[in-house]
């Protein structure tokens, strides 16, 4: 009796072997979707900052170009004297009414900025809020001759934007 | 000896495992549903927002229902491509002879299909029907206007006439100093400006004296 016992005793128990087995096999599976899980969250993460920088792209760059369309003219930057093309980080023109206006790329902060100069007496006012933040770069290029062609190009973490403005006032 | 093995010591550590592993991928496939919820939740709020915003809009509504070209497949081009379309559908008078319209705006984006309502009212235009003028403004733009809406029109001329009154004051300041003068105000700026700006001002102060207006 007492042997009896003393063998169903041992039976129920766990072997070093059989938890090492188990533990394989779910240290095997627990690693295939470890891995796929990480994929899974980093691909969401992706998916959404994009989409945060597709919108902040299309936001500034809808501010920028209704200001830019009713501009008299860009100051800065202008098409080189050999006609060739002529970028820079900031855009300088005069507004439709006739006060100085730059929008421009602040690196150290990755914010674009808008600052207004008046055509006139009075000082410079930058504007308290950035038209938009987390910029990796922004370039404006003056594309034609007569300076009334503005490309917008912009990119947030290799996410681009690009834009033109054509200033309709003569 | 006894040689069968119990293998309830296994089924145990493998029960206690694949819950551990089934849990986190239960929670992840409950994110992934979550976060297709949140696009569709944003792509509702754009188009909620734009068909509450055209429902507010008394030219919107004369355009709508004159059936003009254009306005039957919007894009929303600020926040999203996603595209639209709006229809009236004309439900009666209201308390004070105004027309009332359910605004029907409907959209297919990606695997999600939208169709929002918004209730729209216009009061009575005068002439009725409105007259269509299709006009060209001050910025060239080619603009459909109706009759009836003189409020609309005013009060955008109104909005715009302060930049026009400012266009005054930077024109006669300009004609009214010398170009050495101009410029040398201008320049006098480049100590109180951001320092982005500095290295190229002297060139913007030449562009802009060079295209100063004079009597």
């Amino acid at each position: 009796m007492y042997h009896h016992c003393n063998n169903r005793h041992k039976r129920s128990g766990v072997t070093l072997v059989e938890i090492m087995v188990a533990s394989a096999i779910i240290a095997f599976i627990g690693g295939i979707v470890g891995h796929w899980f990480f994929i899974q969250r980093q691909q969401q993460r992706r998916i959404f900052d994009i989409s945060d920088a597709q919108q902040t792209i299309r936001q500034s760059s809808w501010a920028m170009m209704q200001e830019l369309r009713t501009a008299r003219s860009v100051l800065f930057p202008r098409i080189n004297a050999d006609n060739s093309i002529h970028s820079d980080s900031k855009v300088v023109f005069k507004s439709f009414s006739g006060d100085i206006v730059c929008y421009y790329y602040v690196e150290r902060d990755q914010e674009i900025r808008r600052c207004k100069i008046p055509n006139g007496p009075g000082s410079p006012e930058i504007d308290p809020d950035p038209i938009a933040k987390n910029i990796s770069q922004v370039v404006f290029t003056a594309s034609d001759d007569g300076n009334r062609l503005i490309d917008i190009f912009m990119e947030i973490k290799g996410t681009f934007g690009l834009e033109t403005v054509y200033l309709m006032n003569e | 000896m006894n040689k069968i093995y119990n293998r309830r010591g296994i089924a145990i550590v493998m029960v206690i495992g694949l819950v551990a592993i089934i849990v986190p991928v239960l929670y992840l496939l409950s994110q992934m549903g979550t976060s297709q919820t949140k696009l569709a939740f944003k792509y509702h709020e754009n188009l909620l927002t734009e068909t509450t915003a055209f429902s507010g809009s008394n030219a919107g509504i004369s355009r709508l229902r004159g059936n003009l070209r254009g306005y039957q497949n919007l894009t929303n081009q600020l926040v999203g491509d996603e595209s639209y379309s709006l229809n009236l559908r004309p439900t009666g008078k209201g308390f004070f002879q105004q027309d009332l319209y359910y605004m029907l705006a409907s959209s297919k984006i990606k695997s999600h299909n939208y169709a929002i309502m918004a209730e729209a009212e216009q009061f009575n235009p005068e002439p009725d029907p409105p007259v269509l003028v299709i006009s060209r403004d001050f910025w060239n733009t080619v603009e459909p206007y109706e009759i009836d809406q003189v409020a609309d029109v005013l009060s955008m001329q109104n909005d715009r006439g302060v930049d026009l009154l400012r266009l005054d004051e930077t024109r006669d300041y300009e004609k009214n100093a010398t170009p050495t003068q101009y410029s040398k105000e201008i320049q006098a700026k480049s100590s109180r400006l951001p320092e982005e700006l500095i290295p190229d001002w002297p060139e913007i102060v030449d562009n802009l004296t060079s295209e100063k207006l004079s009597m």
